[in-house]
Formats: C-alpha cells, structure tokens, sequence
C-alpha cells in the first residue's frame, strides 16, 4: 500500500500529550496512515496495534527520562510476537543528565531501534527516513 | 382488546404468559409453566399453550435457550483486540463461547474444535487492510477440519476479520466444505467496534440450525413466527429500556439460572476522570457477560469451587463443610428446592451471594494504580459503573426470593480491594422481577415495544435502597464521597 500504516505512541507512564499530537499530524501529512495509541502505552499495545494493522513501524515517544527502562526489551518482544520486520524508531527525551547525544543513540540502536532521534529533531526528515527505512524492509 | 402470548423454552423449564394488550397498556392475565420435554420440544410448549390459551387464537411470540444458546468458538488475532470483540460479539447474539483462541490456530486447537463440536466459528481477527498472513493461516488451519469431522455436522463460519480477504477466506473455507456466511469486520480500523453485523449472522445461523429438529420447526409452522435465542430477548428488552426510557437511567439487570450467570448493564463506559486513562477496547453501552461456571443447580458445583474463597469467608469453616456436602447432593438432584428457613436454603443464598459476586466483579471494569512523574494515576479497563443506581435481579433464584438483596455480595472483599479498584455501584435501588417475565417481554419488544418496555418497568417490585460502604478511591481522584 502506498500509505504505509504505523503506530504511534508515549511509552511507559509517561502522560506528555503534545509532540505526540504533533507527530501524528505531520507524519499524516506525509502519507502515512497514522495510528495513533496516544500516552502511557504499554510495550504490548503498541505489538498488538501493529498485529492487527499490518503496521510496517512502530514510533516510539518517550519524554519524561526513563526511555531507557520503558524500551528494554521492545525488539525481543516483537520479534516473539510474530513481528520480525517491522521498523522501530524512538526518540524525545530519552534520558535524564547530561550524556551525548551519540551515547544515547548508541545504547537505543544496541537495544534493537533502527533509528534514534533527539528533541530537537527535523520532523521532514524523520518523515523521509522512515519511508527509506520501511522500503528497505519490504 | 388484543391477547399476546409469550413462551419461552428454557433448559429446564418452558414457561409462559397470556397478556392483554388494551389502550397500549399490557397486563399479564396468566402465567403456567412445565418441565421442558427437551426430546420433543413442542409437547411441553403445547402444554403451556393449551394451558394459557386453550382456543389458540393469541399471536405467539417465543423464545427459546436451546442448550444455552448456540455453541460459539471465536477465533481472533490478538487476545485484547479482535479476539475480545469477537467473544463480546458472540455472547450479545446470545450464543454460548465454547472456545476462544488468539494468534495462530495450532494442531492442539484444532484438536480441541473437533472435540466441542461448536455450531459457529466465528473467524475474526486484522483491521481492513490490515493483517492478512494471520487470517489466512488460521483460514488454511480450519480447512483441515472437515476432513477430522467426517459424520457430523460441519459448524458453519461466519468471517468477520480483514475485508480485504474476504472473499479468499470464504473461497478456501467453502471448498473444504464449510458454510460461510460474512458479516463485516469486527474491528474495521483500531479500536472501532461494529459487531452488528456478526451478531445479524450469528442469529440467522441460531433460526436455521435451532429450528431443524426437537420439534421447533412444528411450533414455527404452527405459530408463523421463528424463535429468539433466550439471551437476545433479555439483550433486546435491555437495549429498549435503556433507549426508550431514559429516565429509568444506568442499570444492572443480573438473570441468574441454574446453569449460567448473565450480567447485562446499560451506560456508558466513560466516566471521565482527570487522571484516568482508559486502556484497551471500549465496551458497548449495552453489555452482557455470561458466567458458565457460576449457576445455582447444574453449575452449583462449579460455582462453589470457583467461588470457595468467597463462601468459607462467609460461612466460616465449619458451616462451609456442611455447605460443600450440600453441593454434592445437589449434583445428583439438581430439580431440589430447599424449605424456606432452613440450614440449606441460607447455603442457597450464600450460593447466590457468590454468584452475584463474581458475575459482577467480572462484569465491571477496574481501576489500577499506577505512579508516574507526574503523581498517582489510574488505568482504566473496562466500564464505570460506579453511577449506576439500579440494579435489576431475575431468573429462578432472584425472581422467588423476596427478601434477598445483591447488596453486599457485590463488594469486593479487602482481599481483592488490595490489588485494584473495582467500578461497581456506590449505592443502588434493587428491583425484583418477581414475575420472572422479563424473558417474556423481551420475546414482545420486535413487535410491541413501548408496551412491552413500560410492562417490565411496571413489572419490576422494588426491594430497597442500599449504600454501600466503598471505600473513598483517593482524595486526589475522586471527589465524590457516599453521602448517605
């Protein structure tokens, strides 16, 4: 399908409403058929929207610090689930302190992301990037 | 002046009532009933017939329970998606789930289907356009069956997953001998609900294969009316009350048999809180929810071991003994009806008090806590019927006992109170069906519905107000404390 389906969400306990509204207008604007599991979602909802949806991504938002934590273990979980393809890309505030930016990348990329992006991302090219990453997958 | 009979043919007893129809306004002129004669049904429907209309000139209107409706595997994709929406979708259309089963159906499964003999598999599972590979696999699976079920009657599928696939599915499924009907999809795009469609099946399915044999095709030539799936006439009486009357407000309506527990509650899930976030699927604003293990005759057994906790709580150690010889008793008789006053009729109130525990508990939805960075925060799953302030007992038990109430049993104990917080009504007024008819107007709402509706409000005895002592959730979420 020329709208490729992904599942957006704040992962955790983590209630910040905002940029999670805002993603799901621009990546909708850029073609992609958004569905949208809103704040404080669990790993599990977001496999199970991407089971029934045929999802080709999953984008993961975290903002509160503890990203960390809340995403151990997501790409294991998919992969047992019977998702082996599908795209996973998180980003937002992921840590707390002061860490480089590069660290951080590193540790989420080791956790199974495919992509990591920080606050003070390029919205039109995490758009590109994730139809060149979904392409590369199909 | 018109007179409407309604019959319904239940597992244990057909039962019965002559209305008269005058000015819009239904009055119950008799009531009968008679053991089913369940090898031929229409000899003990002819009996409550003939006893209430000897003429045989009233318009007949009946319903029948049919071995607790009608035997329902529901097959979905993930366990809180589509697999939920199915289970909810069968047990609305009256069926009875005999099996669930989520992802891919596995050798052991398809094992398992062969052995319950369901009447309807009801394959569901990806939204439209959604996932595809899952369905198909399970499609491949089930087309294995027929091959295992030589001799007997093949149960008939309804597909209502992924539209995309829907004629494959049906194709594949047709050519290994099935019947397929299809009905839209349960879950068009996430978390949309639409079970109408596969209820409409299900039902449809219900009239052919109810009506061939035991005699009901007889009565349905005879009457000129086909029969409801018991369950439906409730559901159908319990959405016209709710929607014809809306000052009658949120209720409960708890149809308590010997075989099942069902719950049906009419309001809306969302009672929207700061701080409460719902999670998952959102009930329909009309739900029923059956309780196979929880019963006061055939299940009686089951229900004391599903509810033991409960009851040695309630009966204290030594009483609960006596109780649980009680239970072996009935298991051989289970027609047997206590003395009023006696040791075994308060075991059948403590039976009954279980049952209504569990069948609410499990009914109602829940909150759970949970600490986030920004203070306390709860998770909601499920309906808030926290505001609800009717609730509504019927079948055998509830409609003869008078001085029962379903008040206490309803709370949670402290044991359950711990781990998370149950959204049952704070306070309530109870109503009694003490004519047992609701099953009756119900099979009159397709044709009479505002007089039928008005005749179950009308019908309904009022039994008291209760409060009930929930404890205050937290300052900080709730602001309504029990004033009363």
């Amino acid at each position: 399908m020329d709208q490729p389906t992904i599942i957006l969400g704040v992962i955790g306990s983590d209630c910040h409403a905002v940029g999670n509204k805002i993603l799901e207008k621009v990546f909708t604007l850029h073609g992609f058929n958004v569905v949208n599991l809103g704040v404080m979602v669990p790993q599990d909802e977001f496999i199970d929207a991407a089971l029934e949806t045929n999802a080709k991504a999953i984008l993961v938002s975290s903002l509160y610090g503890q990203g960390e934590l809340d995403c151990e273990g997501l790409r294991g979980r998919c992969i047992e689930r019977g998702l082996e393809n599908i795209v996973l890309h998180v980003g937002g505030n992921l840590v707390i302190g002061k860490q480089a930016f590069t660290e951080t990348e590193a540790r989420f990329k080791e956790m199974g992301f495919d992509r990591v992006y920080g606050p003070d991302t390029n919205l039109e090219k995490a758009a590109e990037e994730l139809r060149q990453d979904i392409a590369a997958r199909a | 002046m018109t007179r409407l009979l309604s019959i319904d043919i239940g597992s244990t007893y057909t039962k019965g009532a002559l209305f008269q129809l005058s000015d819009g306004e239904l009055s119950v002129v008799a009531y009968a009933k008679t053991a089913t004669t369940t090898s031929h049904l229409k000899e003990g429907f002819d009996q409550v017939r003939g006893t209430l209309d000897p003429d045989r000139t009233a318009p007949v209107a009946f319903s029948s329970s049919a071995r607790g409706g009608l035997a329902i595997a529901a097959i979905g994709l993930v366990p809180d998606l589509t697999l939920k929406i199915a289970k909810q979708a069968a047990l609305s259309a009256g069926g009875k789930v005999v099996s669930v089963h989520a992802y891919k159906l596995g050798k052991d499964q398809r094992d398992e289907l062969v052995a319950l003999k369901p009447d309807i598999l009801l394959l569901a599972g990806g939204t439209d356009g959604g996932n595809e590979s899952f369905v198909r696999f399970n499609a491949t699976q089930l087309a294995k069956l027929p091959a295992r079920m030589v001799g007997q009657e093949l149960p008939t599928v309804i597909y209502a997953g992924n539209a995309i696939i829907r004629e494959d599915v049906a194709e594949e499924l047709r050519a290994a001998g099935f019947e397929v009907a299809i009905a839209s999809n349960l879950m068009p795009q996430m978390e949309q609900v639409e079970p109408d469609s596969a209820r409409e099946q299900i039902r449809e399915v219900f009239l052919r294969k109810i009506v061939h044999g035991k005699g009901l095709d007889e009565i349905v030539a005879e009457v000129g009316s086909e029969p409801l799936p018991t369950p439906l006439a409730v559901l159908n009486l319990t959405e016209a009350l709710r929607n014809d009357v809306p000052a009658f407000g949120d209720f409960i309506l708890i149809d308590m048999g010997g075989a099942t527990t069902d719950v049906y509650s009419a309001g809306e899930t969302i009672e929207q809180e700061l701080r409460v976030m719902l999670r998952g699927v959102r009930d329909p604003e009309v739900k029923r929810s059956v309780e196979g293990d929880l019963g006061m005759r055939v299940s009686a057994g089951v229900a004391a071991h599903t509810a033991q906790a409960y009851l040695r709580q309630a009966l204290g150690a030594e009483r609960h003994v006596a109780f649980e010889a009680y239970m072996t008793r009935l298991a051989s008789a289970p027609e047997y009806l206590p003395q009023a006053g006696n040791e075994e009729d308060a075991f059948d109130r403590a039976l009954a008090s279980a049952c209504i525990h569990h069948a609410i508990l499990r009914h109602a939805g829940t909150w759970k806590r949970v600490f986030t960075a920004a203070g306390e925060t709860f998770l909601q799953y499920g309906k808030d019927l926290r505001q609800v302030r009717k609730v509504i007992g019927s079948g055998g038990y509830l409609s003869a006992i008078a001085d029962f109430t379903p008040a206490e049993a309803i709370l949670p104990t402290d044991a359950q109170r711990s781990e998370i917080i149950h959204l049952i009504p704070e306070r309530f007024t109870y109503y009694r069906d003490n004519g047992y008819l609701l099953p009756l107007l119900g099979n009159l709402v397709g044709n009479w519905r505002k007089p039928a509706v008005a005749c179950a409000v009308a019908c309904l005895r009022e039994e008291g107000e209760t409060c009930l002592r929930v404890p205050e959730i937290t300052s900080t979420v709730s602001n309504q404390s029990n004033h009363c």
